[in-house]
């Protein structure tokens, strides 16, 4: 079993029923990740121009 | 956070039921412990597909609150004791993992509003809030007092929209949604209503001044609740005539900024056609027609925008046919690509914000501030009231043309009417 998040860490993050670690996330999604408040309630991360990226790659001008 | 009689706090209704006709004697720590598990989730993000996964709370968070343990753990044992929450027992101070919540799904129900008046607890909560937002860099003081004075959001009609989709969302899996939760829908009623509780709660904390001013040290991004707010919400944001100036294709645009530092000044023939083109505002637009010409696909803007992304920022290893396409067009500007990711690959990623903050937020925030325009950031955009569209269009061109000698093409578009 994964040991679970520890405060101010980056992973796991729960993300549509599953418990995603840095390497079962989309590689966008990982590299742009730096701080788990600039995630949204969606759990999507900023890129630019209004476009957000998820955990699974899925991307969404939010 | 300004100083308050009484600060708002947002529980399940059912539980606020529960509540008020519980003898329990300490009422304010009940609501202060049930409105932390959504509160704290909002922040750390542990429940983002809203299936109601525990949400580590330290138990700190309690204590900057209510400052008696015995207070706190009372309260605790009361609601776990009556099946309002559930705790995950499972604790490590070596592994950082504290203690984890959730509401039992027999409670979990839209969140209602509960008053809090009792003093010892109000002015701690102003406290705690305040403390944070004053760990920011004195650099972006102006900014920060303007956003935290200023920005609120037109909460009825923001709630209004909450609710018409809420309602739609759960007429859409069950047309008899009213009826007690149970059957083969449960488990996306309680992701509805979930995901209803967060917005609910992201759009009352600004209504209530609870606001957020984080620097983000690894990017130079500025994080608060404007920049987390789901877009469609951004019509209620005030004050009202804001527009919204966006550097065009921005990400193609700060990589052609980048590109001499990272290759000399001695540019192949494909990197001065990139440069080119981003620079007249114009490369989604030329990737998007060379890339259906190759492929015999039709890819709409946001598709390419998306490759391009893929393109730009996943492994060196993944996506390798999109590579393929831009490599035929531009195989110099690909291999600075691959270089800079070649050890690491958010690298380049990191990079990118870094220089996208450096102009957006340390250089033409300062200027704007400098020349007393008030302004609202997301990142690479800037929201100004409409009279300030020319002067602030100017100066963002002004900073990058000092900067780069390059001149990036500005959109413009409404937010919310006067």
């Amino acid at each position: 079993m994964k040991k679970k998040k520890a405060e101010n860490e980056l992973y796991p993050i729960y993300y549509n029923g599953k418990e995603y670690y840095e390497e079962d996330c989309n590689d966008v999604f990982a590299a742009y990740y730096t701080c788990p408040e600039a995630l949204n309630v969606e759990g999507g991360v900023y890129v630019s121009e209004g476009t957000w990226i998820y955990p699974d790659g899925r991307t969404e001008e939010w | 956070m300004k100083t308050n009689k009484s600060i708002n706090r947002y529980i399940p209704e059912k539980v606020s039921d529960y509540i008020k006709q519980s003898d329990y004697k300490n009422k304010e720590h009940l609501i202060i412990i049930c409105d932390m598990i959504y509160r704290v989730n909002n922040y750390k993000k542990q429940d983002i597909d809203y299936s109601n996964q525990f949400t580590d709370i330290p138990q700190n968070y309690f204590k900057d609150i209510i400052t008696n343990p015995r207070y706190i753990k009372s309260a605790k044992d009361f609601l776990i004791d009556k099946g309002i929450i559930e705790c995950d027992n499972i604790y490590s101070k070596i592994g950082g993992k504290a203690l984890g919540y959730r509401f039992n799904n027999d409670y979990l129900s839209k969140l209602v509003k509960v008053v809090v008046k009792k003093p010892t607890i109000t002015k701690k909560i102003i406290k705690n809030v305040n403390e944070k937002n004053n760990a920011v860099n004195d650099k972006y003081k102006k900014y920060k007092e303007y956003f935290l004075n200023n920005f609120s959001i037109d909460y009825k009609k923001a709630i209004k929209y909450l609710d018409n989709n809420l309602f739609k969302s759960l007429e859409y899996i069950s047309p008899s949604y009213t009826s007690s939760l149970c059957g083969v829908n449960l488990e996306q009623k309680i992701k509805i209503i979930n995901k209803y509780n967060h917005h609910f709660m992201a759009v009352s904390a600004i209504n209530d001044g609870e606001l957020f001013f984080r620097h983000n040290k690894t990017n130079g991004r500025i994080d608060t609740n404007l920049t987390n707010l789901k877009s469609e919400l951004k019509q209620f944001i005030s004050p009202k005539g804001l527009v919204q100036l966006d550097i065009v294709n921005s990400q193609p645009y700060f990589l052609s900024l980048l590109i001499p530092s990272l290759c000399g000044v001695n540019l192949e023939q494909d990197i001065i056609k990139f440069i080119d083109v981003t620079r007249k505002g114009k490369f989604y637009e030329f990737f998007q027609q060379q890339y259906n010409l190759q492929t015999g696909q039709f890819i709409d803007r946001k598709g390419i925008k998306d490759i391009m992304f893929c393109i730009f920022y996943s492994k060196n290893t993944s996506y390798k046919k999109e590579k393929r396409i831009f490599k035929m067009l531009f195989p110099n500007v690909l291999k600075i690509i691959e270089n800079q990711k070649k050890n690491k690959h958010n690298q380049l990623a990191i990079q990118m914000q870094i220089t996208e903050s450096k102009m957006c937020i340390d250089t033409i925030c300062q200027e704007l501030d400098r020349n007393n325009i008030e302004y609202f950031t997301i990142h690479d955009a800037w929201l100004v009231d409409d009279k300030n569209i020319n002067e602030t269009k100017k100066i963002i061109q002004d900073c990058f043309d000092k900067e780069y000698k390059s001149i990036p093409k500005i959109d413009i578009t409404n937010v919310n009417k006067k």
